[in-house]
């Protein structure tokens, strides 16, 4: 599904360079399920820009599958963003204007799908997340829970190959982060969808099947010893 | 881009238009205050250059080609104009003598007095006339709203018919048919035969000379001068009524216009022959030189166009920077649908359309401000030959120029906000 060979990206403020990340190297199967941890400034943000082609790497290759993204113009990515890719964000970036129904519509708007078939996927989504009585209300009229529902919905209705999470429960009281996680969990055995989700919450991360570390931009196997990484 | 994403963007954009309110008055308000003044401007220059009124060929007006009396009495002053004006007359007793001099197919000589007249019954009130000849109406396709001209037959029996400009019917007959009523002028009654129509803002190269609060005027055949005895508006050292239509036509200080038709060179060459014998200095100048001469706005109002359309677009540019800044206050939400599928071009155009669309608001509103400002300077100027009026024409014109600023002007802040990567916007993913 995703495969990245010696990712490099610098950031440049005038004459300082910051490495965001080194070298990284990473494949993710079509189907799994992925972790994320590091501490702040690691490039688990930089990763996920990557990732969801929204942002550029300097060096190495990124095949998503099998499109080599480097090559894509920006209305291709934009293309490839809108169809392969979904993302849940930790502060759920709903578009306030816009009532539930059109929030999760915008994706299926962009592919430019006739109204009907909209219309067909927005309420099937609205269904699967016990949303259909909230479906023309605003953002600001739902509680945080609700919100990070209508977000899923939204990155679920395009039926996305890979779903990216930014700390998707880090604005969450627990039940509403249990909630969330169990959502994640079927939507990945039940569709199918690959799932890369960046978390500072262990015990979410645990829930993943393959849990990673990120660490100054480089990708660390959790198992792998301190004195190991001492040495590699 | 297809109907239904163009509806698409209007609605998101119409929503964020409204969300910001604020920042949508002030951009509007902003650009408006520019577009008014421009439209002003516009308005006030292109009432010189927007002369209608068909000519036929040969038709010349006979001018001094001298310094008269008026035009130096005026000259470096405000009212510079109106001396100018006076300029293009000859006085009476020249013009009859050329009128008799023959030569011409058609003539006409022309003035305007004020005398006392009315509806007949009604109470008398200041009425501008204009003494013309039945040939007035064949040296120039004047366009009748109502009826038709007086015919040369009546003019010779001296019978009392009269033709009403647009403007004098509308403030009589309330802009009704009045063909077949009367109007009372001295002791007589004319019959109203006729009713000239008038554009608001158009001055017909006949009624050049003419102020604009006689542009309300009543045509009548030149033989009642002798009985009306008028005094013509254009005279210097004024002249008095009472001192009779014989000694006011013989009088080297009343004014008049004399248009000739000279339909062959060789009519010409004899007409100019009696001229120069009368005085040398007359000179004849043809009428579509005298209408290409009000193509073009004078010196001082094109300048005034160009400083008005500059601060236009500075007021424009102002509106490129408040989009600026309003999309950088809504820079998640970009980013946002950038994340969910939204490319550059698709960000550009609903920016592009955002820009229109406030270009599109404060141009109409601008246009509508431009009106009380375009009456203040009418009473300003003084001497105009037509009071300013906003045409159909003028108002696309603006229109045009205005969304065009708009439009270029909305480029740069789309592009700019379209070209930012949307990690800046989101922050984080």
């Amino acid at each position: 599904m995703l495969k990245m060979a010696r990712i490099g990206k610098v950031y440049r403020t005038g004459l300082i360079e910051t490495a965001a990340l080194e070298e990284l190297s990473l494949e993710v199967a079509r189907g799994d399920f992925v972790s994320l941890m590091g501490p702040s400034g690691s490039g688990k943000t930089t990763f996920l820009n990557i990732a969801g082609l929204l942002d550029t790497f300097d060096t190495g290759r990124y095949l998503l599958d099998g499109v080599d993204v480097a090559r894509l113009r920006d209305d291709d990515q934009s293309r490839l963003r809108n169809e392969r890719i979904g993302f849940i964000f930790q502060s759920f970036n709903l578009i306030p204007d816009l009532d539930v129904f059109d929030n999760i519509e915008v994706p299926l708007r962009y592919r430019r799908m006739p109204a009907a078939l909209r219309r067909e996927r927005v309420e099937e989504v609205l269904v699967q997340l016990g949303l259909t009585a909230r479906m023309r209300h605003l953002p600001a009229q739902l509680s945080g829970g609700q919100q990070q529902r209508v977000a899923i919905a939204r990155a679920l209705v395009g039926r996305p190959q890979l779903l990216l999470a930014d700390e998707p429960t880090g604005n969450l009281d627990t039940i509403a982060s249990r909630q969330v996680l169990d959502l994640l969990e079927r939507i990945n055995l039940e569709q199918k969808t690959t799932i890369i989700m960046v978390t500072h919450d262990p015990a979410l991360a645990a829930r993943a099947r393959r849990k990673l570390h990120v660490l100054d931009g480089r990708l660390i196997d959790p198992r792998a010893s301190a004195g190991e990484r001492a040495q590699g | 881009m297809s109907l239904a994403g163009l509806l698409y963007d209007l609605r998101l954009v119409a929503k964020s238009l409204r969300r910001d309110r604020w920042f949508t008055t002030v951009m509007v308000v902003s650009q408006a205050l520019g577009v008014s003044i421009f439209a002003t401007a516009l308005v006030t220059a292109r009432r010189y250059s927007d002369m209608t009124g068909q000519v036929a060929p040969g038709v010349f007006r006979v001018e001094p080609g001298r310094d008269t009396l008026m035009r130096r009495l005026f000259q470096g002053t405000q009212f510079d104009g109106f001396g100018d004006f006076a300029g293009v007359f000859i006085d009476l007793p020249t013009a009859r003598a050329l009128a008799a001099a023959g030569a011409p197919d058609a003539q006409t000589l022309s003035f305007v007095s004020v005398q006392a007249g009315g509806p007949t019954g009604a109470p008398a009130d200041r009425l501008p006339i204009r003494y013309c000849n039945a040939d007035l109406f064949d040296l120039f396709t004047i366009d009748l709203r109502y009826g038709r001209p007086w015919r040369r037959a009546e003019e010779a029996d001296r019978t009392p018919v009269v033709v009403l400009s647009d403007l004098l019917n509308d403030k009589l007959f309330d802009g009704r048919n009045s063909v077949g009523r009367t109007l009372r002028i001295g002791a007589r009654d004319f019959r109203i035969v006729g009713v000239v129509r008038q554009r608001a803002g158009k001055v017909p190269v006949w009624d050049v000379g003419i102020a604009p609060q006689n542009l309300t005027y009543a045509m009548l055949p030149f033989p009642f001068t002798d009985e009306l005895r008028p005094v013509p508006v254009v005279s210097w050292p004024p002249l008095g009524a009472d001192r009779g239509w014989a000694e006011i036509a013989a009088a080297s200080n009343a004014f008049a216009e004399y248009w000739v038709r000279l339909p062959t060179a060789e009519a010409r060459r004899r007409f100019e022959g009696a001229m120069k014998a009368l005085d040398p200095r007359l000179k004849v100048r043809s009428a579509d030189d005298i209408v290409a001469r009000f193509a073009h706005a004078p010196a001082p109002y094109r300048v005034f166009v160009i400083l008005t359309l500059i601060v236009m677009e500075a007021s424009v540019i102002n509106v490129m920077r408040l989009l600026l800044a309003k999309a950088n206050s809504r820079a998640a939400e970009i980013g946002i649908h950038r994340a969910l599928g939204a490319g550059r071009r698709v960000i550009f155009t609903r920016q592009l359309l955002e820009g229109v669309l406030v270009s599109m608001a404060g141009s109409v509103l601008g246009l509508v401000l431009a009106v009380p400002t375009v009456r203040m300077f009418d009473r300003l100027i003084p001497d105009s030959p037509v009071a300013l009026a906003f045409t159909p024409a003028l108002v696309a014109s603006a229109l045009l120029i205005c969304l065009l600023a708009g439009l270029i002007t909305s480029i740069y802040p789309a592009w700019r906000v379209a070209s930012v990567s949307p990690t800046r916007y989101l922050g984080k993913v």
